[in-house]
């Protein structure tokens, strides 16, 4: 349809009045909600997300379009409500106790959101007790926690260790990430995945909440 | 001499021999020999900058490159080898004065040590004519356990405290030796970042590498040098600020007399952390901001230290790339200050947009060196797309700083009356390419200071006069700390200057 290709184009620019302004008007044209969202904004942010990955496009062009897909998203919501449309899934995300950097946390969530699924943000400085008291709140298939400095990410390994205190592994998986991160790392302290990048992440995520691994 | 299970390692060139038991890391082989090997992601096998060529035996635990390299963090020793490893040349010294103004009445000799995270610089000072007779700089040897303070801080997490106080005592002693040449020597003044002179006293600095960010001890420190096992009689480490803000800042202030009545002054020093220090009309702030090891050559596919053959600076002449390599060697990779002229070319070519993507469709003649979303230098030296990325974070971290200075004071960038530039990269880049790559500010432009290394000279002028020392004592006190973290100014900031300027 043409005038989602167009939604699109102006989201990965960047353009939010634009596509607030087209999203209205393929509403009017009679295009469900669900395709708009699915086939309009939540792609456009895939295919930033996947440039992202590239070095085509960087964090400014990241968080732009972003802004440019919740323009879109606000406008849908009531109708998103009226059609019945769920969510893919539940995360809670946020950075790590002691660690204050949320560019990319920001970025994740962004591409979890783009993936349908509904994202908790918890902010900065999150203690490992608020990340899994906030899962159980929100039903959270997933608590992904981000750390930048390598002070602050043996502070990951106190969330796993309180996931399992309350015996929630099963229900709950742990997705780490950030510049210091590694495999090796995410292995050593027993946390579920972790992933190089934002669209990576998201990829997982959509993959545990469709209970695929 | 060697027991059944342990290997012999002989490095080369130095030809030196070290005996190490079965399963020891070849990275803590190393340094536990006379060779600091950089391991800038604290050798958890990501930077590459730990790689060595293995010339004879095999190693566990990581994979020999084409080229004969593994990785020196990775590779577990199971027998006898034998591995080629050149430590690299260092900076620290740059624009050193022959002279300093001696105004106590004192005797002997002195020397003041500035320990940098990477590089450790000394001089040897008359204390009764203020000459400094003598110099050194070398590798900070904690730098096997990281490259910047929060890899040393986490080190020092895992239980490595007392190995990375060892290594920078034993580093310290070792400069007293060569620079007294056994002569007695009274005084060792030390300036450096909050954490090394944790590291140097042996003191936790777990609480400066998470929220909120408190430093055990700021005020400075008398100690007599048996205290810590130095052949000097007092040892004394200057004041620092704040976690991020250290000593060496507070030298720089003194050094450069930055808080001059009545005029408006701004100092720089460009390195993995840039600190930036705004006086107006003798009022201070100061903010520290991770602008990463990028602009050091470290985490750049190509990037190099200030070694032989690493290139120095580029320029266009006639539509050409002229380049220059440190002894004009044949040139190895490229270090900081050809990093920033290469980008400013890329930039003021055309060859990249303001998002920093590359422009393949531009009419620069030099876009014939764009390939594979790599610019060519050389045939072999490139600039990554990866690469560009790094120096976009790099410079909008620094760049953001010194804005946000700008409005927390009050002040536009072109009422400053002297912009003073320290440190090693600022000695060596051009003033020019850091403008056009956004580093700095145009209107630093004519009033820019190259200054040098501020932490030594200010640790030479308060070893020299009690005057001096009281100064930075005040200075400490009074600079105000403006939190970059915390500052959604800051923030803001750090995304708008991620774009170039076309």
């Amino acid at each position: 349809m043409q005038i989602l290709e167009e939604i699109s184009t102006y989201l990965q620019r960047g353009r939010a009045p634009k596509v607030k302004e087209l999203v209205m008007q393929a509403i009017e044209e009679g295009v469900s909600a669900e395709t708009i969202l699915e086939e309009a904004l939540l792609s456009s942010i895939g295919v930033v997300g996947e440039k992202f990955k590239r070095n085509e496009v960087f964090v400014p062009e990241v968080l732009v379009a972003a802004r440019a897909m919740n323009a879109g998203v606000e406008v849908l919501r009531p109708y998103l409500v009226a059609e019945g449309i769920k969510n893919k899934g539940v995360a809670v995300i946020g950075t790590v106790k002691g660690d204050l950097h949320d560019i990319g946390k920001n970025i994740v969530k962004l591409m979890l959101e783009g993936k349908g699924i509904e994202v908790h943000d918890l902010g900065v400085d999150v203690t490992a007790d608020t990340f899994v008291e906030k899962a159980i709140e929100f039903n959270a298939d997933i608590i992904c926690c981000s750390a930048l400095l390598t002070t602050t990410m043996a502070e990951m390994k106190n969330v796993v260790l309180k996931l399992d205190k309350d015996g929630l592994r099963d229900k709950i998986k742990i997705m780490i990430g950030g510049a210091p991160i590694t495999d090796e790392f995410c292995q050593s302290i027993g946390a579920d995945y972790y992933t190089a990048d934002a669209a990576s992440a998201a990829d997982v995520a959509l993959k545990i909440c469709k209970r695929e691994i | 001499m060697k027991s059944n299970s342990e290997c012999r390692i002989l490095v080369l060139p130095s030809n030196e021999s070290i005996y190490k038991e079965k399963g020891t890391l070849l990275l803590d082989a190393l340094a536990s020999g006379n060779h600091s090997v950089s391991a800038d992601c604290g050798g958890r096998g990501t930077c590459g900058k730990c790689r060595v060529k293995l010339l004879s035996g095999s190693v566990a635990g990581a994979s020999v490159d084409s080229d004969g390299y593994v990785l020196a963090c990775r590779a577990t020793i199971i027998e006898d080898i034998t591995v080629f490893y050149g430590d690299s040349l260092h900076g620290g010294l740059e624009d050193m004065k022959a002279s300093f103004t001696s105004l106590d009445k004192k005797s002997g000799l002195g020397i003041a040590l500035d320990i940098g995270t990477t590089t450790v610089a000394a001089c040897l000072v008359d204390l009764e004519s203020g000459e400094i007779t003598k110099k050194t700089s070398s590798l900070n040897p904690q730098r096997s356990f990281g490259a910047d303070v929060l890899s040393r801080i986490q080190a020092s997490n895992e239980g490595k405290l007392f190995m990375l106080r060892d290594a920078i005592v034993a580093e310290t002693k070792r400069i007293i030796d060569l620079l007294s040449d056994g002569k007695p020597v009274e005084e060792l003044v030390i300036s450096a970042n909050t954490t090394m002179l944790h590291l140097f006293l042996g003191v936790d600095p777990a609480s400066i590498g998470v929220s909120p960010f408190v430093a055990a001890f700021l005020d400075s420190r008398e100690l007599s040098g048996c205290d810590i096992g130095l052949p000097v009689s007092r040892v004394t480490l200057l004041p620092s600020a704040s976690a991020y803000i250290g000593s060496d800042v507070v030298s720089g202030v003194v050094s450069t007399d930055l808080d001059q009545d009545k005029r408006i002054n701004m100092l720089i020093d460009i390195g993995t952390n840039g600190e930036i220090v705004i006086s107006v009309g003798g009022k201070l702030y100061a903010a520290s901001t991770a602008a990463g090891p990028a602009l050091e050559g470290a985490s750049i596919e190509c990037g190099v230290g200030g070694i032989s053959g690493a290139i120095k600076k580029v320029s266009v002449n006639y539509g050409e790339l002229d380049i220059s390599t440190i002894d004009d060697a044949s040139p190895v990779g490229i270090c900081g200050s050809g990093l920033i002229d290469a980008m400013a070319i890329l930039v003021s070519q055309g060859l990249v947009d303001e998002c920093g993507n590359f422009d393949y469709d531009c009419d620069s003649p030099l876009s014939a060196r764009l390939v594979d979303d790599k610019f060519y230098l050389t045939d072999k030296i490139y600039i990554s797309k990866a690469d560009i990325r790094q120096i976009q974070l790099a410079k909008s971290a620094l760049r953001s700083g010194i804005n946000t200075l700008f409005v927390m004071s009050g002040i536009n960038a072109d009422r400053v009356d002297s912009y003073y530039i320290a440190g090693g990269l600022g000695y060596y880049m051009s003033v020019e390419s850091a403008i056009t790559v956004g580093l700095l500010p145009p209107e630093c432009k004519g009033r820019v200071e190259i200054s040098g290394n501020t932490s030594l000279s200010g640790a030479i002028e308060a070893m020299l006069s009690s005057r001096k020392l009281d100064k930075a004592k005040s200075v400490a006190k009074m600079i105000e700390i403006i939190d970059l973290a915390g500052s959604s100014y800051f923030q803001n900031e750090f995304i708008n200057n991620i774009y170039f300027n076309i």
